[in-house]
C-alpha cells in the first residue's frame, strides 16, 4: 500500500513537471522529441499558459501534502479547480497550499470588513506597482539598455538601485492586489513579502522575499532532499556532536537555490544568481551568520543590501556576459566617461520624489508613524480623523493610478513570464 | 531523566551552546542557529537519541518544543 501511494506521488510529480518543463524549456522538450524521432513542431507550444509555474507548485504541494497525509484528497473536482486557478494569484502567486483555502473553498464567507479590507490592500498594490515601480522602470530601462562599456559607476549603481526597488514594489504591488481581491471574494492567502531590504543578512533576507516560493522550496524539495542525504554514518556523528559543519545542508541549499534560478529562466545568467545566493546561504549557515550577529546594524545592513544589489544584475540583464560588463560599470572598470551618458541626464525631479517615497515605502516607516502619532495623539485614535486620512490618501493614490493607466503604455509584471 | 532532560541535552550538543534550556513554548526564535538548514540536523540528533523515527510530513508541524516532545512520546 505504501508502496503505492509513493509510485502515485511519483507519477503526479513527473507528469506535474514534464508539462512546465515542456512549456517553460522548449529547448528540452525539442532535444527529447528528436530523440525519439518526433517532429517537435507537432509538440511545440505556441505560448507560455498564465501562471504555470504557480499552477504546477500548487498542485506539487498538494499531491505531497495528501501523500504526507496532512490532509485528505479533495472528491470534487471542480472545487479542487477552483483551489489550483482562483483568479486573484492565478498569474504570480501567492503559491497557496490547500489547507489555508480549505475552510473558505468549502464555504466562502464575505463581511464588510473583509471586503474593506481588501479593496485598502488592492488600491495600496495597485499604487506600488504604477505609481512607484513604472516610474522607477523607465530610469532602470533605459540604464539598463546602454551599452555596459559606456557607463559610469555611479549611473550604473543609479540603474541597478532603481531596479532592485522596481523589481519589489512590482512584485509586492501584485502580491498585494491578489491579497486584496482574494479578501474581497472571502479568501486569505498567506502574506508574501514582509519588508525584505530591511534585512541585516542573505538568510533574512530569504525570510521575508516571496514568501510562498522560499518556503515552498523549503518544504518540498530542500527537506526531502537533505533528509534522504542523511546515511547512519552521519546520523551518528551528529548525535555525538560531532558533526558541527553541515556539509550535507550546505550542498542541499546550494542545489535548491541554483534549481530555483534555473526555475526564472533557462539562461545561465539566471543559474548564477540562484548559486551565488546558494552560496552566500551556505555560508552564511557555515559561519557567517554569527559575524553577522556581532556586527554593528549599519554594517551588516550594508552588506546584505550589497549583495542582493549585485545579485539582482544577473536576475535583470539578459545574459551572463551583459551582467559581468554591468559589474564591471558598477566597480569603476568601464571605460565610460559620463559625458554622453551622466548621472543628472536621468535624475529628474519625478525620479527623485519616486525614489524617495519608494525608499520609505520599502520599510515599515507608516506604521512606526502611525504609532508614534497614536501615541502622542490617543485621542486621535478614538475619532475618525485617522480613518479619514487613510480613505483621503486611498482616494488619492487611486485617482493617480487611474491617470496613470490612462497616460502611459502597458507595463505587465516582471513575474508574470516566470 | 525525562524526555524534556533529554531533549535539552540534543539541544546543546546541536546548537553548540550549554547554556540552552528548553520549555515547551521554546521556538526556532528563541535559539541562536535554529533555522530551516540546522533543523534536520535537530531531528536527525533526536531521532538517534531517542531510537525513533519522524514522518517527513511531520517533521515541518513542529511549532515549538511542546509539539516536538508530544510527537517523540508518542513513539516511544
Amino acid at each position: 500500500m505504501a508502496s503505492r501511494r509513493l509510485a502515485a506521488l511519483f507519477a503526479t510529480i513527473t507528469a506535474n513537471l514534464l508539462f512546465l518543463f515542456s512549456f517553460k524549456y522548449p529547448v528540452l522538450l525539442q532535444w527529447f522529441t528528436s530523440n525519439l524521432g518526433i517532429n517537435p513542431s507537432v509538440l511545440a507550444p505556441v505560448h507560455l499558459p498564465l501562471g504555470i509555474s504557480f499552477f504546477i507548485f500548487q498542485a506539487i504541494a498538494y499531491a505531497v501534502d495528501v501523500y504526507r497525509r496532512k490532509h485528505a484528497a479533495l472528491a470534487n473536482p471542480l472545487k479542487f479547480s477552483l483551489f489550483l486557478s482562483l483568479f486573484p494569484k492565478i498569474s504570480a502567486g501567492p503559491i497557496i497550499r490547500y489547507e489555508e483555502v480549505e475552510s473558505s473553498l468549502a464555504c466562502p464567507k464575505i463581511d464588510m470588513d473583509e471586503c474593506a479590507y481588501g479593496a485598502k490592500r488592492f488600491i495600496i498594490g495597485m499604487g506600488k506597482k504604477l505609481l512607484i515601480a513604472d516610474t522607477l522602470a523607465k530610469t532602470s530601462d533605459q540604464i539598463f539598455a546602454i551599452n555596459a562599456g559606456e557607463l559610469t559607476a555611479p549611473l550604473a549603481w543609479l540603474g541597478i538601485i532603481c531596479y532592485t526597488l522596481q523589481l519589489y514594489f512590482d512584485f509586492a504591488g501584485y502580491s498585494d492586489m491578489a491579497i486584496g481581491l482574494g479578501r474581497m471574494l472571502g479568501f486569505s492567502f498567506r502574506e508574501n513579502f514582509d519588508y525584505p531590504y530591511t534585512a541585516k543578512s542573505i538568510t533574512e533576507f530569504w525570510r521575508r522575499w516571496h514568501l510562498s516560493l522560499s518556503t515552498w522550496f523549503r518544504d518540498y524539495l530542500y527537506t526531502p532532499l537533505l533528509y534522504s542525504l542523511m546515511t547512519e554514518k552521519v546520523r551518528q556523528k551528529i548525535a555525538l556532536g560531532r558533526y558541527r559543519t553541515n556539509y550535507r545542508s550546505m550542498f542541499c541549499i546550494i542545489v535548491v537555490f541554483t534549481l530555483c534560478g534555473w526555475w526564472h529562466g533557462a539562461t545561465w545568467n539566471y543559474v548564477v544568481w540562484g548559486l551565488l545566493h546558494g552560496i552566500i546561504l551556505a555560508l552564511e549557515s557555515w559561519k557567517l551568520n554569527k559575524v553577522l550577529k556581532k556586527a554593528p546594524f549599519f554594517l551588516s545592513h550594508a552588506y546584505a543590501l550589497c549583495l542582493i544589489m549585485f545579485c539582482w544584475v544577473f536576475f535583470r540583464c539578459q545574459s551572463l556576459s551583459d551582467a559581468l560588463s554591468f559589474i564591471k560599470a558598477m566597480s569603476g572598470f568601464a571605460s565610460g566617461h559620463g559625458q554622453v551618458y551622466s548621472v543628472p541626464l536621468y535624475l529628474n525631479s519625478e525620479l527623485l520624489l519616486v525614489l524617495g517615497i519608494a525608499i520609505l515605502s520599502a520599510v515599515p516607516s507608516t506604521r512606526l508613524l502611525r504609532e508614534r502619532f497614536l501615541r502622542l495623539l490617543p485621542a486621535l485614535s478614538r475619532g475618525w480623523s485617522v480613518a479619514a486620512f487613510e480613505a483621503g490618501a486611498l482616494t488619492v493614490v487611486f485617482l493617480l493610478c487611474l491617470l496613470s493607466v490612462a497616460s502611459s503604455t502597458y507595463k505587465p509584471f516582471i513575474y508574470f513570464r516566470f | 531523566m525525562s524526555t524534556m532532560e533529554t531533549l535539552n541535552q540534543v539541544f546543546c550538543v546541536v546548537f553548540d551552546d550549554d547554556d540552552i534550556q528548553i520549555t515547551p513554548e521554546t521556538t526556532a526564535n528563541d535559539i541562536d542557529g535554529w533555522d530551516s538548514l540546522s533543523h534536520i540536523n535537530l531531528i536527525v540528533a533526536v531521532e538517534g537519541k531517542f531510537g525513533i523515527r519522524f514522518q517527513h510530513g511531520e517533521i515541518l508541524t513542529f511549532r515549538n518544543v511542546g509539539d516536538l516532545i508530544r510527537s517523540i512520546e508518542a513513539k516511544l
